[in-house]
């Protein structure tokens, strides 16, 4: 089973395994698709088969962080378990997930409230905007997780709406 | 030189790279350096900078920096005869320049009257015009509230809707189709309200592609007022401006003249004193008075690259009783100097802010490369503050000389565990658009392209792959494991 | 060592000849694999897609590490039993690696008769299990069959090997402190219950999995219940009710990365210490094996280019080579791995048997294993050689191979004929594996001799009243035995009845030695100790 890493959104299954001790120390391969790359990395310096470049790389948990030919790219390792498993990452659309993060203006709804679709259930800012959260369906507020001037990172849970039938 | 200083030590009322930039110039001048800083900015570099720190607190990490009691006690407790604002914040808060006075503490800034006359850009606007200076049409609040809706509607489309007490871009709209007027004024009043306490407006014609062209002035004690060249900042988003060079590519050297000499003469005329700038509305060979910031700006270090000037010395020299350095005479432009503001944030999926911790940090260097940097390795990016982490400036002979060095420097930098937006500013620098000196405020908008991140060549996949490989443990421990021989074997099957 | 120096000329008429002719064999073998294990019925493919399943080599190559090898055991057992429907009797054995570690594997193939255990697919899952206890290897099962094939439940049910020898091997490993993780990705009816039930740690997929001593239709025949598969032994029954199922997964996908999960848990094995250096590819190369191997069994050839092709840098240390010159003994390196190689040069006299004894107790001593290649018609006879006590000096061969500790491996090259098979640790000296190449036979003597043999005795039935019998009549009596003789000593007979451990491809041998050699040294072994020797 082949590794899922993505690099920002897109998503790419690699091997890994060591080069034989004749290729010298600290020397892989990497397998992309059909192909089979030799690679090492050593300090700031990387060999992509014959070629040797600059690169700067931080790693935080599962996360690494890829400076390369000019660019920065954030490389995330998905673990085969939480890809496969159902109900993964996201949430459905009983969830409602802060689309990036900010700080709470106000929240016009509370647990039990009937809501249409489309309706402001609160407003939030973030880069000196404001923004309006909206009902993305009919239905019930079953919770509300934040209040006025409480901060939240993306993808943080905002509002549960109950179950849809 | 080394002239007597009033005070020996300076508070930096702020944060971030302007903290650090400030403290640089105090310490540079032989005077001690204090800073008040809050929890949230542990491992900023300012910090260690200072001479001494005093922490702040408050129910939000802002509302720390906009407490004038907390700050003017930390400089008696600092011992510090000068508070320098920064910018933001309190720098063209009227009450804490006269708070600041009143403790017996020198205000590195302007006087408090005129930061009031120019804070009201209601009042600012009518300063200007009644004394010639052009401005463009408007209706103001202030004169009939019951005819406000009215009287704006009649300015026309496409209009500016902002507030009275609002600045940097805080609160501003633009409204293209009436209809929605309505809807756009209770917006911006509400958010005026929240930011500035102060829910008037005044609407404003609005010049279609526009250039931003703005002009830093420096008046003394003493009367003398002088410009420092004019900047164009017409790279912005939502009213936030992104790059900023000088001199503007849009002027004729007629035209440069012109709007420097106006904005020197609207200083004069409200006998303006310490460090200033007069922002201009240009477009179709016209210029109006947009409004005037009194305050150091965020940009002002491209200021400083082409005249070799330091300003936050003159600042400071001014505060301290001292007439200015130099006649405008004597004012020089030399080369071309670019400023990148680098946001932690992602072009890419509509500018949102971003967070995160800063991983890996290095900074371009090299001769005609200057950055001014609030961050260290360590340090968390969260929403707590405004995004804004660094930014770059560049002084090449020319313009086109400038722009080859930024996008170098920007492919050099290395900022780790946050996403930025250099890659973005690169692309809008190989732009042609830029490199034509075609950017209007509008530009970026129009131009959603630049925004998008380009597609990876399946050689810098296979680069960022394999370093982002042997660099995570899961993978690099599953390779690792694999024995000898079976590695050496490879996909083998009988 | 020194490296071999090959005496054969690959440029003459016979080299390409055999060459020609084992190359063939070769793609004959490589054809018969990959029809073993791909083609499928396709109402058989059909009823595993509309069920969402997998097929048993996706499972198998989504479960092994990317970029190792994957060495099947027996991909053609059964090919001449069933009438050639039971592909590999229906299960895949192999030795693979998972999260970095050497692991059996063991998975039913539900496209075969819906993975249903015939009596040999019993004994193929046996073997495997003996190679997981007699290496300490850990073992994987993929468990998705129809259960005990009744018409010949007879074949498969009550001896000492037969199906509960499944169950027993489990309990044994799991004594010896040697993982398994059996994922269930079908039923598991009755005695395949038994396996994730016997597996220290198992995964089952909801929806497609279900363990249960019986089944719906048996339950309600028994008891008169009504019951769904689910309710009675699915998913959640077991990992949330019952607990005899510990990991649930939402798919086949999301099982296999729980199992890899849970093998990445496991202790690696400390390794037997015995010589290592850097692997080095052979000098010659190993594609001359096929012009080395005569088209005719009865034509000699020099052992000694076999092992020149087989090991590394072709480099050989040969033991008492001026003695006993029919069995060739000594040390190379195969994949930095150093062993013992004893290797027929003809017949078996009295010294070479006393090399061979001698040589094995050397190995033993320097804690050598041993690699067997065999191409032998037997030991010498005659009065001369009955007087030197030849049977006594193959008896000594004898004690030696079963009282040796050090792992031995036998390929068969050539011919395995006899009581030479036996000294050559043949099957039933425990091997650790053993295959065949596909020419090789393998009887109690050759061919014609055989044939001569039963002949003679049908002529002499036949010709009691006095008749004699023309040269034709007795060819015609000589050629159908002689034919049946040769099938059933032939590679593929011997594979179909997992006499051994799969036919190889000459040119795989160096790998597939490298892999088992490695897969032997997990375990400890005894100090070197043998019966009497009668002298």
């Amino acid at each position: 089973m082949r590794h899922l890493l993505l690099i920002d959104e897109a998503e790419y299954e690699i091997g890994l395994v060591p080069a034989p001790t004749g290729d010298g120390d600290g020397a892989y391969r990497l397998l992309l698709g059909d192909e089979i790359i030799p690679v090492s990395l050593e300090g700031t310096v990387l060999t992509v088969g014959p070629a040797r470049e600059k690169v700067a790389v931080a790693v935080d948990g599962n996360v690494a962080f890829v400076h390369f030919r000019g660019r920065a790219h954030r490389v995330e390792f998905r673990d085969a378990i939480d890809r496969f498993a159902k109900g993964a990452v996201g949430g459905g659309a009983d969830s409602i997930a802060a689309p990036m993060p900010g700080s709470v203006v106000s929240v016009a709804v509370s647990a039990g409230d009937a809501v249409h679709a489309g309706q402001v259930l609160m407003v939030i800012e973030s880069m000196k905007l404001e923004t309006a959260i909206k009902a993305p369906r009919d239905g019930v507020i079953e919770t509300v997780h934040v209040a006025p001037a409480k901060t939240f990172n993306k993808g943080a849970a905002l509002i549960a709406l109950q179950a849809a039938e | 030189m080394s002239h007597h200083f009033p005070f020996d030590t300076v508070l930096v009322a702020n944060r971030g790279e302007i903290a650090l930039r400030i403290l640089r110039t105090v310490k540079r001048l032989g005077l001690k350096g204090a800073l008040v800083f809050h929890a949230a900015d542990k491992g900023a570099p300012a910090i260690a900078a200072a001479d001494i720190a005093i922490e702040i607190k408050g129910p939000s990490p802002v509302a720390a920096f906009l407490d004038a009691g907390q700050i003017v006690a930390a400089a008696r407790a600092a011992g510090a005869g000068a508070i320098h604002p920064g910018y933001g914040f309190l720098s063209e808060n009227a009450g804490f320049a006269r708070a600041v006075a009143a403790a017996g503490i020198a205000f590195v800034g302007p006087e408090p009257a005129a930061i009031e006359l120019m804070g009201d850009k209601v009042r600012a606007r009518k300063f200007v015009a009644d004394r010639g200076f052009p401005v463009a049409p408007s209706a103001i609040e202030d004169d009939d509230p019951a005819s406000f809706v009215e009287r704006a509607r009649a300015v026309g489309a496409p209009l500016l809707i902002k507030p009275s007490a609002g600045g940097g871009g805080k609160g501003m709209r633009i409204v293209r189709d009436l209809a929605v007027l309505d809807e756009e004024i209770l917006r911006a009043r509400s958010e005026g309200q929240r930011y500035f306490g102060d829910g008037r407006l005044y609407v404003e014609r609005f010049v279609e592609n526009p250039r931003h062209i703005e002009v830093q002035v420096m008046g003394d004690a003493h009367g003398n007022v002088i410009h420092l060249h004019e900047r164009e900042c017409s790279v912005q988003r939502r009213f936030q401006k992104i790059v900023e060079e000088t001199p503007s590519p849009a002027l004729t050297p007629e035209q440069r003249k012109a709007i420097c000499e106006t904005a020197a003469g609207i200083a004069k005329a409200a006998n303006y004193r310490n460090a200033g700038t007069v922002e201009f509305i240009y477009g179709g060979g016209e210029f109006y008075f947009l409004e005037m910031n009194t305050r150091l700006q965020v940009e002002h270090p491209v200021t400083e690259e082409i005249t070799g000037l330091d300003l936050v010395e003159i600042q400071l020299r001014v505060a301290a009783g001292e007439v200015l350095p130099l006649t405008q005479d004597k004012v020089p432009s030399k080369g071309h100097a670019i400023e990148l503001r680098i946001y932690a944030e992602s072009p890419a999926r509509g500018f949102v802010p971003t967070t995160g911790k800063v991983l890996a940090l290095a900074w371009p260097e090299g001769p005609g490369i200057r950055v001014d940097s609030g961050i260290a390795a360590g340090q968390a990016v969260t929403t707590a503050f405004d995004p804004m982490l660094a930014k770059l400036i560049v002084h090449g002979t020319d313009r086109a000389d400038a722009i080859a060095k930024a996008r170098a420097a920007l492919r050099d930098t290395v900022l780790l565990g946050c996403e930025t937006n250099t890659g973005f500013l690169d692309r809008l620098l190989a732009d042609p658009v830029f490199a034509e000196g075609e950017v209007h405020t509008g530009t970026l908008d129009a131009r959603p392209d630049i925004a998008a991140e380009p597609a990876l060549t399946p050689a810098e996949v296979t680069g960022v792959l394999a370093a982002a490989g042997l660099s995570l443990r899961p993978t690099r421990d599953a390779a690792d494991r694999i024995p000898e021989i079976h590695a050496a074997m490879g996909h083998w099957r009988n | 060592m020194r490296l071999i120096e090959s005496l054969i000329d690959t440029t003459s008429a016979d080299f390409q000849a055999n060459a020609t002719h084992n190359r063939n064999l070769a793609e004959g073998l490589r054809e018969r694999h990959r029809k073993a294990r791909f083609e499928r019925p396709v109402r058989d493919l059909e009823r595993l897609a509309r069920q969402g399943k997998m097929t048993v080599r996706e499972r198998i190559e989504a479960l092994l590490d990317p970029g190792t090898p994957f060495f099947e055991l027996s991909t053609l057992a059964a090919n001449q039993a069933y009438g050639g429907e039971v592909p590999g009797a229906a299960i895949v054995t192999g030795i693979g690696i998972i999260a970095g570690q050497e692991v059996v594997i063991h998975a039913d193939d539900p496209a075969v008769k819906g993975g249903a255990w015939y009596p040999l697919s019993v004994k193929k899952i046996v073997r495997a299990l003996d190679i997981a206890v007699e290496n300490r290897l850990p073992v994987v099962h993929l468990c998705d069959s129809a259960g005990g094939f009744l018409p010949l439940q007879a074949d498969l049910f009550a001896d000492k090997y037969l199906a509960g020898r499944i169950f027993r091997n489990q309990s044994i490993l799991s004594k010896l402190g040697v993982p398994q993780v059996a994922i269930v990705l079908g039923h598991c009816t009755a005695g395949g219950a038994y396996i994730p039930a016997l597996s220290e740690y198992n995964v089952i997929v909801r929806g497609t999995g279900a363990i249960f001593l019986g089944g719906p239709p048996l339950v309600k025949a028994a008891t008169g219940e009504v019951v769904t598969v689910d309710e009675l032994g699915g998913c959640d029954t077991h990992t949330q009710i019952s607990g005899t199922a510990d990991y649930p997964a939402d798919s086949e996908r999301h099982a296999l990365a729980i199992a890899r999960d849970i093998v990445g848990t496991w202790k690696r094995a400390e390794k037997l210490k015995i010589e290592r250096i850097r692997p080095e590819d052979p000098h010659y190369d190993p594609q001359e094996l096929y012009g080395i191997i005569p088209r005719d069994i009865k034509v000699q050839f020099d052992m000694r280019e076999v092992i020149a092709r087989l090991v590394d840098g072709s480099r050989f240390h040969e033991y008492q080579p001026a003695y006993g010159t029919t069995l060739i003994c000594g040390f190379a390196h195969l994949w930095g791995m150093r062993v013992g190689i004893i290797g027929n040069n003809g017949v078996l006299f009295n010294d070479s048997s006393l090399k061979g004894a001698h040589f094995m107790q050397l190995c033993d001593q320097n804690r050598t294993p041993i690699l067997f290649l065999q191409n032998i018609t037997g030991y010498m006879v005659g009065r001369e050689y009955e007087h030197r006590g030849i049977t006594k000096d193959g008896a000594k061969m004898i004690m030696a191979v079963s009282g040796l500790e050090v792992p031995k491996i036998t390929v068969i090259v050539n011919g395995s004929f006899g009581a030479g098979n036996y000294g050559m640790s043949g099957r039933a000296f425990d091997p650790r594996f053993l295959f065949m190449w596909p020419q090789s036979q393998i009887s109690v003597m050759g061919a014609d001799q055989a044939a001569n043999v039963l002949t003679e005795l049908k002529v002499r039935q036949a010709t009691r009243g006095g008749d004699t019998l023309s040269a034709e009549a007795v060819s015609a009596i000589r050629e159908p035995i002689l034919e049946d003789y040769r099938r059933l000593s032939g590679a593929y007979y011997s594979t179909s009845e997992m006499w051994d451990d799969g036919i190889l491809d000459p040119v795989d041998t160096r790998n597939a030695l490298g892999i088992t050699l490695s897969a032997t040294l997990n375990r400890p072994i005894d100090r070197p100790h043998f019966g009497v020797f009668r002298m």
